[in-house]
């Protein structure tokens, strides 16, 4: 079976570092390439030293969401909400045709509609951008139907900044999961958290989802 | 970590100049101890909303870094220039990142447990066997990014980094549907690529 989307994304951004060559980038040259500030020639020569030097790589991510967040999303239209760079993350990781939900969540904005990316069969989410609760941290989602038999599911909550793993499950009957409070403790108000939800289903296929989120 | 700036801006030595010292002369209104106070604020809500726990220990220098930064370039343009809240942020994360990379040129790894206790990467708690098959796509897959064709390869590049079909083309300057059609070539490209390695 070939790699999904998301598996590609996965791999490709946990392989093991390259050392970096000379000519990294500064963390400036990265922002104002991800904002399309510097000349087409400048921004494909950063592109491309993605590829060898993981370190740059992570940077870029870092740089990512940190736009998102702030609204810099140079594909963002102005007027836009959080709501929506939340669910335009979620959409990211294409692929075969399920959604996730997530609620639970505080200061719960209204659902939009994803508009221009999404492709036929593609993954619809209903993820709405709040923040988690840190007390009540429960992470639910569901698969769209028609869809194999689901054998059970496995989460991983990591810190996106640097991909520590807060919390991991695996062998989960339920499409839900409640993070333990003390998981969370040490985490400062605001971190961003990531989270992938993995599906086996009956049939020995696997289909993965990454989502974001802050710790309220 | 050391303190290139060499002063604090809560409690200065004595041997280092406080910020609106570094201008010749009187206060100047761009550079006011008020200006002053009103950035560090700003930085420190951005650096404690941005930093890893695992960096949460540098906060304190980050936002003294990350300060100097405004306070020089506040000096170079006399304060015709301030700064957005963006910029601000702007300026936090640089800093961050070039902490983030002094880390791993000192091949100190941020991922390490401090406490013993769960396991701070996510292959660790793979097994072995795993995290070498794991190891070997991630290669595989820069590999075959390689032998792409330069503009499907930045395509997939950002792809795989999690940027959206939109977002590549307004990186890279491309239109959406140009966009979208070289990464869905360039990933067809890549899971041939693949395929050929054994995997798939
Ligand atoms: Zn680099």
């Amino acid at each position: 079976m070939g790699f999904h989307d998301s598996e590609l994304q996965h791999h490709f951004q946990q392989a093991a570092a390259v050392a970096p060559d000379q000519s990294c980038p500064t963390a400036e040259d990265l922002w104002r390439a991800r904002l399309g500030e510097l000349s087409p020639g400048r921004t494909r020569r950063i592109a491309a030293h993605l590829r060898t030097c993981s370190g740059c790589a992570e940077d870029w991510r870092l740089v990512q969401f940190q736009q998102r967040q702030d609204g810099m999303n140079p594909a963002r239209p102005i007027g836009q909400s959080r709501a929506w760079t939340t669910l335009a993350a979620a959409v990211l990781l294409t692929a075969a045709g399920f959604w996730l939900v997530q609620h639970r969540v505080e200061r719960a904005e209204p659902t939009r509609v994803m508009r221009g990316e999404q492709q036929p069969g593609d993954l619809i989410s209903r993820q709405q951008g709040a923040a988690l609760s840190r007390e009540a941290c429960l992470l639910a989602w569901s698969v769209q139907t028609p869809a194999p038999p689901v054998s059970h599911y496995a989460v991983r909550v990591s810190t996106d900044d640097i991909f520590e793993v807060v919390f991991a499950a695996k062998n989960l009957s339920e499409p839900r999961i409640t993070i333990p409070p003390q998981r969370l403790a040490a985490l400062p108000r605001g971190t961003a958290l990531t989270w992938r939800v993995t599906v086996y289903f009956e049939n020995g296929t696997q289909v993965s989802r990454v989502f974001h989120a802050r710790l309220d | 970590m050391d303190n290139p700036v060499g002063f604090t801006f809560a409690d200065p030595p004595q041997t280092a100049p406080r910020p609106h010292e570094l201008h010749e002369g009187s206060d100047p209104p761009w550079l006011s101890p008020e200006r002053v106070a009103e950035l560090r604020l700003e930085l420190g809500r951005a650096i404690q909303r941005m930093c890893p726990p695992r960096l949460a220990a540098q906060a304190d220098d980050l936002i003294q870094i990350s300060l100097l930064r405004l306070v020089e370039r506040l000096r170079k343009t006399q304060g015709k220039q301030d700064f957005n809240l963006a910029y601000i942020k702007r300026t936090a994360l640089c800093a961050l990142i070039d902490e983030i990379r002094r880390v791993r040129a000192r091949g100190e790894t941020a991922f390490e447990p401090e406490d013993g206790g769960e396991p701070a990467h996510p292959h660790r708690d793979a097994d072995p066997q795993q995290q070498l098959w794991a190891r070997q796509i991630g290669d595989h897959i820069r590999d075959c990014l390689a032998n792409l064709i330069t503009p499907r390869r930045l395509a997939v590049l950002l792809k795989l980094q999690g940027e959206s079909g939109r977002e590549t083309a307004t990186i890279l300057g491309w239109t959406l549907r140009k966009t979208e059609n070289l990464i869905s070539r360039g990933m067809a490209d890549l899971r041939q690529c693949l395929k050929g390695k054994g995997h798939g």
